[in-house]
């Protein structure tokens, strides 16, 4: 198939779409971001009475149909509308219509940790209270988890795509963006439509709490009195093409992707480890030619938990020397949205060198000196940045690093 | 184009013929069907037959404690991927994993939402199974118990995910990335999934389980090679026929490779739905369509059946001669509407 190539296309973005629960839409993201808005609340996706806590970050004031026009968005599970709705803004935002797009040869790739998680807690609760017998089949066709990018081909009409998701859990959206950098890169595609989506679920909140890694009340990085994450959804898609095809197109290029990084602990299915992590930000920082002390700024997995925190924070200083650039948790504000944060915290990476500021980390009270990191606590600053690295850490030590820089810098 | 195309230089399979490479083989040859009763005991579920891995204990065939918690998705690619990893040449940081699923372990998830429903406080889970709910949890296994540190990939594509994975791995190695990759998918047996299936889009065939794994390279790898890859499509079927598609798929397929049809050897189909069998009676005769017998001795085993038409194309060719150095076609798909197809060229000489 493809021989190894030496010769690389440099590799762009032109587009964004983002459902969060600080904001739906780029703009209304970029607002929450700068702002520091939360978006925690009570839970209302599921019955959380007798859970030890009862908040998260939910979407709220999302309306499918103003995104989905070619799949009936009842179809379709939560993740999926999240994810089709993305992608359709993103697509919008670079400028291209989904009809072009049909026309040339494409990947579309999601991370995911849970699919549609929330049709597989319903289709198990019947299972509990009915039996199985009882199993509602539209819910059952929405299981699979390839739905999530198949859904978002099917909207925007593109047969000659490469449609799959990938599910390594918490990273599983910088591993999208980072394989359809390849793609690009190689030539393989023409462009790419990557990110990734995830809903809230009673499954995935009741496991977290049951490794006891959920916070109370609110989720703060790399302070000294973090209590864990709250739980998220939302989702992030991003187009990617090459340098050439994006200024052929006139298209407006937000960022260049510089390189990214992956690589797996191979220890423990829970616990990071700080040499791994190291290593796979070494890896991104390699190939995306670019040297530790280039790096303006760091978005990190920022979890808000004990472990991995202090892990990140050494894994970094390894990297980055005793003084590394600032480093900032947008999970403060829109918790862990699981396979869609890597992704949500690429477009806000992208957003920050287009816009000029840098998300704080909220919630902040006192700095963990263990962490010993400038996270920009609770207020967002200006910021010219040029080179932005975003780390995606995952349970079953996956982990994957991209490094974002603005289009045109000079080094 | 000598050295471009990556290879595939060993193979492991776990399946309802039994364990490793050589019971597939055999199996395969053979035409004997595998489907069993179900034990009502052990399996709670709407149909009585399945095709399932005999005389699977993880611990006993991986050696060691404390598998026993593992799903059984995890506890399949640990058998199947411990029969094919060379210590040196698939660990370490240069060697990946890239592991093909539908959802991972569903059973695992339901069971936990049991637990969420039924116990004295909704968050208590099973502890020891908390790993299994995750779907990155069998491939991460495998990288632990074998110590393979580099890319580690769980990639959900449905029935077709083999395929989807096999190119997913070829551009890592394409990338740099690593320098070997286990590429494969694994599917399991459980009362989630035979649920699942009763109520959703089934095959009609029994349910199977087991996984197939394949070790690719680079062209210029000194290990001897099985088959090159020497290409990979897939397509998404927008107006629910499967037909136009697969037809599209194998022939854009063909011809990014310059192999005529007629060259091709064998096509293997791993649902041989009518669409599918029509599509490919476009393009290929009926020799060329029934040289490799499709999956249906072993059931349907979902994400794990592309990988499985694969590892059926290397088991048949090798008693063959005939075969040597021809173009093989294996085509996938899924009900939720995508189709797939690898060409491999068969290693020696024509």
């Amino acid at each position: 198939m493809t021989a190894r190539v030496e010769e690389r296309r440099r590799v762009v973005v032109t587009g964004m779409g983002v459902v969060s629960s600080i904001g739906v839409g780029v703009d209304a993201f970029a607002d929450g971001l700068r702002s520091g808005r939360s978006g925690a609340g009570p839970i209302t996706a599921f019955d959380a009475s007798g859970f030890p806590s009862d908040v998260a970050c939910e979407v709220t004031g999302f309306d499918p149909d103003r995104w989905i026009r070619t799949v009936p968005a009842a179809n379709l599970g939560r993740a999926s509308r999240f994810a089709v709705a993305a992608a359709r803004m993103a697509v919008e935002d670079a400028g291209g219509d989904a009809c072009a797009l049909g026309e040339r040869r494409g990947l579309v790739v999601m991370g995911t940790t849970s699919g549609e998680s929330q049709d597989v807690d319903r289709l198990a609760e019947t299972a509990v209270v009915d039996g199985p017998e009882r199993m509602d089949p539209d819910l059952v066709d929405r299981v699979s988890a390839q739905n999530l990018a198949l859904s978002i081909a099917r909207e925007l009409r593109l047969s000659d795509v490469d449609a799959y998701v990938i599910g390594t859990a918490c990273s599983a959206g910088n591993y999208a963006i980072g394989d359809a950098v390849d793609a690009v890169r190689l030539g393989q595609v023409d462009f790419a439509l990557c990110g990734g989506s995830d809903a809230l679920s009673r499954r995935t909140f009741a496991t977290f709490h049951r490794l006891g890694l959920v916070a109370p009340d609110v989720c703060r990085p790399f302070d000294r009195d973090r209590r864990g994450i709250l739980t998220g959804e939302g989702s992030a898609v991003l187009v990617l093409e090459s340098l050439d095809s994006a200024l052929e197109r006139g298209a407006t290029i937000h960022a260049e992707v510089l390189g990214y990084g992956l690589n797996c602990d191979a220890r423990h299915p829970v616990s990071p480890s700080r040499s791994s992590v190291a290593r796979c930000v070494q890896l991104a920082l390699d190939d995306a030619g670019v040297k530790p002390d280039e790096v303006d700024l760091i978005s990190a997995h920022g979890t808000g938990t004990k472990l991995n925190d202090v892990t990140e924070c050494e894994a970094i200083r390894d990297v980055h020397g005793d003084e590394p650039p600032r480093t900032v948790s947008i999970k403060s504000m829109l918790g862990h949205t699981m396979g869609a944060a890597s992704a949500l915290a690429a477009v806000a990476s992208t957003l920050a060198i287009t816009r000029g500021f840098i998300p704080p980390t909220t919630n902040h009270r006192v700095t963990d000196p263990a962490c010993g990191v400038d996270c920009v606590p609770n207020h967002a600053v200006d910021a010219d940045l040029r080179v932005v690295q975003n780390n995606g850490l995952a349970f079953g030590g996956d982990n994957a690093v991209l490094v974002l820089g603005k289009h045109g810098r000079t080094v | 184009m000598a050295g471009a195309a990556p290879v595939i230089t060993g193979w492991s399979a776990v399946s309802p013929f039994g364990h490793g490479r050589e019971a597939y083989a055999a199996g395969v040859r053979s035409g004997r069907p595998t489907a069993v009763p179900v034990d009502p005991e052990r399996w709670s579920v709407p149909e009585d037959r399945a095709c399932l891995v005999p005389d699977f204990d993880v611990e006993e065939l991986v050696g060691g404690k404390g598998l026993r918690h593992l799903d059984r998705a995890s506890a399949l690619a640990l058998v199947a991927v411990g029969g094919l990893v060379e210590q040196g040449v698939d660990t370490g940081e240069r060697a990946g994993v890239v592991l093909g699923t539908t959802s991972g372990s569903v059973q695992t998830e339901m069971d936990h939402m049991r637990d969420s429903l039924v116990k004295s406080r909704p968050h208590l889970l099973n502890t020891k199974t908390l790993a299994s709910g995750s779907m990155n949890c069998a491939a991460a296994q495998c990288a632990i118990r074998y110590g393979i540190t580099g890319p580690n990939t769980t990639l959900a594509g449905g029935r077709s995910a083999a395929v989807h994975a096999l190119r997913y791995s070829d551009r890592l190695l394409a990338a740099g990335r690593a320098d070997s990759v286990i590429v494969g998918a694994v599917e399991e047996y459980s009362s989630a999934r035979a649920w699942l299936a009763h109520h959703g889009r089934g095959s009609g065939s029994p349910l199977g389980e087991g996984g197939a794994f394949f070790r690719l390279e680079p062209g210029s790898t000194h290990r001897a090679a099985l088959a090159e890859v020497l290409g990979v499509e897939t397509r998404v079927c927008l107006d629910g026929s499967a037909r136009p598609a697969l037809h599209d798929c194998v022939r854009a397929l063909l011809d990014r490779a310059s192999v005529p049809a007629a060259d091709v050897w064998a096509v293997v189909s791993t649902t041989a739905s009518e669409p599918e069998r029509e599509a490919l009676a476009e393009l290929f005769d009926l020799r060329t369509l029934t040289r490799v017998p499709g999956g249906h001795q072993i059931g349907d085993t979902g994400a794990a059946s592309s990988a499985f038409a694969i590892a059926s194309v290397l088991s048949i060719a090798e008693r063959l001669p005939e075969a040597a150095g021809r173009p093989v076609v294996v085509v996938s798909g899924d009900p939720h509407g995508t189709v797939a197809a690898v060409l491999l060229r068969l290693a020696g000489e024509r």
